[in-house]
């Protein structure tokens, strides 16, 4: 009985899909109709319903964000390319967008400049998203699985020493990708929240009474510590830490 | 009649290790009088005994170690009578005149202690010379003489070493270089300095000196010597006082000086200079210097400098808008006591935030004192417009030179900060050439291509079916192995292979038994053969052992229940005597396999291992 039932279910989601994604596509083409009349606010408006509905996408989060630059919302439209560039870590579009969207914020870090060689690790790392990194994984699992097999058959026999050397190599690649998969999880994982008010005082402690350590301006990133009621204490890229309230930021 | 008594002595002594089987420990140097720097030999032996002894030095101050423990194993074998001895050696030196005592070593041997004889040593006074190191004879003005004046105009010793001192009155932080120099009129083929001597209230480092020590001849009160420098450190007082710096201790080996008297017929000069090496410990006198503290009273600001220095400081630039960052440098150079020494704190002025300095130091050791600068860069980011004061540093030191307090001083800087220019976009200092070209560029139009949703927080590692993939595969790889090895086991094992098929093959016989029902003989024959072989395979018993009673009393032996063996036992009885006497029986075929299957089931229950 199961059996008759089960390709029925397959088809339902199919089917469900392909409804959900005609209906977010046709929200989509009027959003980017708006975008493209200079309608921004209906425009980013649009888009805000699409990911209500609970789904998301690189091009999706990338419109929204350029859309709220285009009326000055520099916080959520970091935020936003932020969110496509995890998506889509090699579109050159979204990476543009989201380092344009940064030089135009009130304030800057003064962080030390990184080596060359520090800089290519990173953008290595940055290189793949979690799926593509969690589908080779999967294959090199198969890799692995295979040659062991024919390993395990072959062991003994002339020539069968050469699926062993397979089989360890293959599992060597796979408990490194492995590893990138656990980073990359993390990385993704990690809170980062960024300020969307024009303007907010961090303090030393999650009290409104507690000193101000410094202020921070739209567009600032940070990455979630701690957490309190109403309170998060962030962490800046160069090292400096604080409270700071949770109405004035956004997690991405 | 003299030989009988020592044969007689020896015996005495040995007997009683025979008799109790205690093995021969011994301990031995080789000398027992020895000169104070002489250096000898503490040697225990076990013999055939398979434990390497124990030894307990004296914590005396009268000797100290050279090298050792040295391990070493003997066997040999004499008319046929195999003994082994092992040894372990130290070789020690003497450093204070007077008796020594060293107790019994200890050998544990099937957990019983032997312990071995006391040694006694006498050491005694360096003939003329009193190269004793005691701290109490040494001066602390000028390089002491280490031997004394009645015995130097007789003998003036043959090796010495001295620690002098470039000054001796210093004050604290200041510096002072003591060189050790060797003196010798004998030939130095080696030597080794293990550690730096003890001084406390001192900071110290080693100059490092090119090369080997190069000899100079030097008359020191009429005699001649060959001298070298050995060593030269440096010592930065930390507190004043009279401080001591204990003598260093030189490892040497020199030409012996000493006579052997050996049969002079054998001497030959070539091996006798190779040979005569004489291993040496000596000692330098021990310094004391006074050291006194900077005059009193001491300027508020002083940071315990003593030298020469001069602070400066500087900006990257003076002119910045609000928010751009700009280098603060504070350079402190000159000479002196760097190493503990700290560049005075930054005061800021409100509106100017600081980021963590950075440090940067190249201090090196020129002409025996160091030399060089200490510079912290701060990043300072002003917050407000305006004109912003940074106040002057200062630094409070000690002249040695001059002997006076001196203040070096950084002039007062001034910062230009320029407001934020409206709306506009800020161009400053603060972006780099890439972030100024692309704010001269245009936001990205969006994109219209179609959208691949993906539900939001969709992660591929956490489905199920992805942890299950890799879970299969785990087992299917887990499960080959097993499979593999268990087919491998019953390949190698029959009685396991048998006891496995035993319930398969049973079946199969009462199958073929159901199909020839019709012929009564044959499924009397089958059924026999399937009840029979059954409990032959499962116990794994011959083949040829098979008949009805043999199982049986098999089946009794295994405890198998009662009511159940008489079962087979009239199953087996009644198929014979169908087989044997057609007719006999009124049971019918299927009524009979039908039991036969039944019995198959108990007894595989029974019989589960």
């Amino acid at each position: 009985m199961l059996r008759k039932i089960y390709p029925l279910f397959a088809v339902a989601i199919l089917l469900n899909a392909i409804v959900i994604g005609a209906d977010l596509q046709r929200l989509m083409d009027d959003a980017d109709a708006a975008y493209t009349s200079g309608n921004f606010p209906k425009a980013v408006s649009l888009y805000s319903q699409i990911l209500k509905s609970g789904y998301t996408s690189a091009v999706l989060e990338y419109n929204l964000g350029s859309a709220y630059f285009k009326i000055d919302s520099i916080g959520a439209a970091i935020l936003h390319l932020e969110r496509a560039r995890r998506l889509a870590p090699r579109d050159e579009d979204i990476l543009f967008n989201l380092e344009y969207a940064k030089v135009h914020r009130k304030d800057e870090l003064a962080l030390p400049g990184k080596s060359a060689l520090v800089n290519m690790f990173e953008s290595l790392r940055n290189y793949f998203t979690l799926n593509e990194l969690s589908w080779t994984l999967l294959f090199l699992w198969l890799v692995v699985v295979s040659t062991f097999m024919v390993y395990w058959f072959r062991r003994g026999i002339r020539g069968g020493k050469v699926w062993l050397y397979l089989f360890l190599t293959s599992s060597l690649v796979f408990i490194l990708s492995a590893g990138w998969v656990a980073d990359r999880y993390r990385l993704d994982s990690r809170e980062q929240i960024i300020v969307m008010v024009d303007e907010v005082q961090v303090h030393s402690a999650p009290v409104e009474t507690s000193k101000v350590l410094f202020i921070l301006r739209e567009g600032m990133e940070g990455t979630v510590r701690e957490r309190t009621e109403g309170w998060y204490e962030i962490k800046l890229a160069d090292g400096k830490t604080g409270w700071i309230p949770t109405h004035a930021i956004a997690s991405i | 009649m003299k030989q009988l008594w020592i044969w007689a002595g020896v015996l005495a002594v040995l007997l009683p290790g025979i008799l109790l089987g205690q093995p021969d420990i011994r301990a031995t140097v080789d000398a027992r009088r020895i000169y104070v720097g002489d250096t000898f030999t503490y040697k225990v032996e076990v013999k055939n005994a398979d434990a390497t002894p124990t030894i307990h030095l004296p914590s005396s101050r009268k000797i100290s170690v050279v090298s050792g423990p040295m391990q070493s194993t003997s066997f040999s074998i004499i008319n046929g009578v195999q003994s082994s001895t092992r040894s372990v050696s130290y070789t020690l030196v003497a450093l204070e005149s007077g008796q020594l005592t060293i107790p019994p070593s200890e050998v544990v041997i099937k957990n019983k202690r032997y312990q071995s004889n006391r040694v006694e040593l006498e050491i005694l006074p360096q003939p003329g010379s009193g190269s004793t190191p005691d701290p109490g004879s040494s001066r602390n003005d000028r390089p002491v003489q280490q031997a004394t004046p009645q015995s130097q105009s007789k003998s003036a010793p043959e090796l010495m070493m001295r620690a002098e001192p470039n000054r001796t009155h210093i004050v604290v932080g200041e510096p002072v270089t003591i060189t050790y120099k060797l003196y010798t009129q004998v030939r130095v083929y080696n030597y080794g300095i293990d550690k730096l001597p003890d001084a406390v209230g001192f900071w110290s480092e080693e100059i490092p000196l090119s090369g080997q020590p190069q000899l100079k001849a030097e008359i020191v009160n009429g005699v001649n010597y060959q001298s070298a420098v050995l060593k030269k450190v440096v010592y930065y007082p930390t507190r004043p006082g009279e401080l001591t710096i204990e003598p260093l201790r030189v490892n040497l080996e020199i030409q012996s000086t000493r006579r052997r008297s050996r049969n002079s017929f054998f001497s030959d000069p070539f091996f006798d200079d190779v040979f005569t090496h004489e291993k040496k410990v000596l000692f330098s006198n021990a310094l004391k210097l006074s050291v006194s503290d900077v005059p009193r009273p001491t300027p508020a600001n002083y940071s315990g400098a003593v030298g020469k220095f001069r602070l400066t400081a500087r900006l990257d630039t003076n002119s910045v808008q609000v928010n751009d960052a700009v280098g603060l440098h504070v350079t402190l150079e000159g000479t002196g006591n760097f190493k503990t020494l700290n560049l005075p704190e930054l005061t800021l002025p409100d509106g100017i935030d600081m980021f963590k300095p950075e440090k940067e130091e190249s201090i090196k050791l020129v002409n025996e004192t160091y030399q060089g600068y200490k510079r912290m860069t701060y990043l300072l980011v002003p917050r407000m417009a305006g004109e912003m004061e940074i106040p002057a540093f200062t630094l409070e030191f000690y002249d040695s030179d001059a002997k006076r307090y001196r203040t070096t001083q950084t002039k007062p800087l001034t910062l230009h900060v320029k407001p934020l220019s409206g709306e506009q976009p800020l161009i400053t200092s603060g972006f780099s050439r890439e972030e100024v070209a692309l704010m001269n560029e245009d936001l990205r139009f969006i994109k219209l291509q179609g959208a691949n949703f993906v539900p939001i927080g969709y992660r591929l590692p956490l489905q199920w079916w992805y942890g299950t993939i890799l879970f299969l595969g785990l087992v299917a790889m887990i499960g080959v192995v097993l499979y593999t090895r268990r087919q491998e086991q019953i390949g190698s094992d029959q009685a396991l292979g048998r006891r496995l098929k035993a319930y398969n093959r049973a079946q199969a016989l009462v199958k073929k038994a159901r199909k020839v029902v019709t012929d009564e003989k044959q499924v009397y024959a089958l059924l026999s053969q399937a009840v029979v072989s059954y409990i032959g395979d499962r116990l794994n018993l011959p083949e040829k052992a098979l008949d009805t009673e043999a199982l049986i009393f098999e089946l009794t032996r295994r405890k198998v229940n009662e009511n159940l063996v008489n079962d087979v036992r009239a199953l087996l009885i009644r198929l014979d005597m169908g087989r044997f006497a057609p007719g006999a029986d009124a049971a019918e075929p299927p009524a009979l396999i039908q039991n036969a299957r039944q019995i198959i089931t108990q007894l595989s229950r029974e019989l589960k291992d």
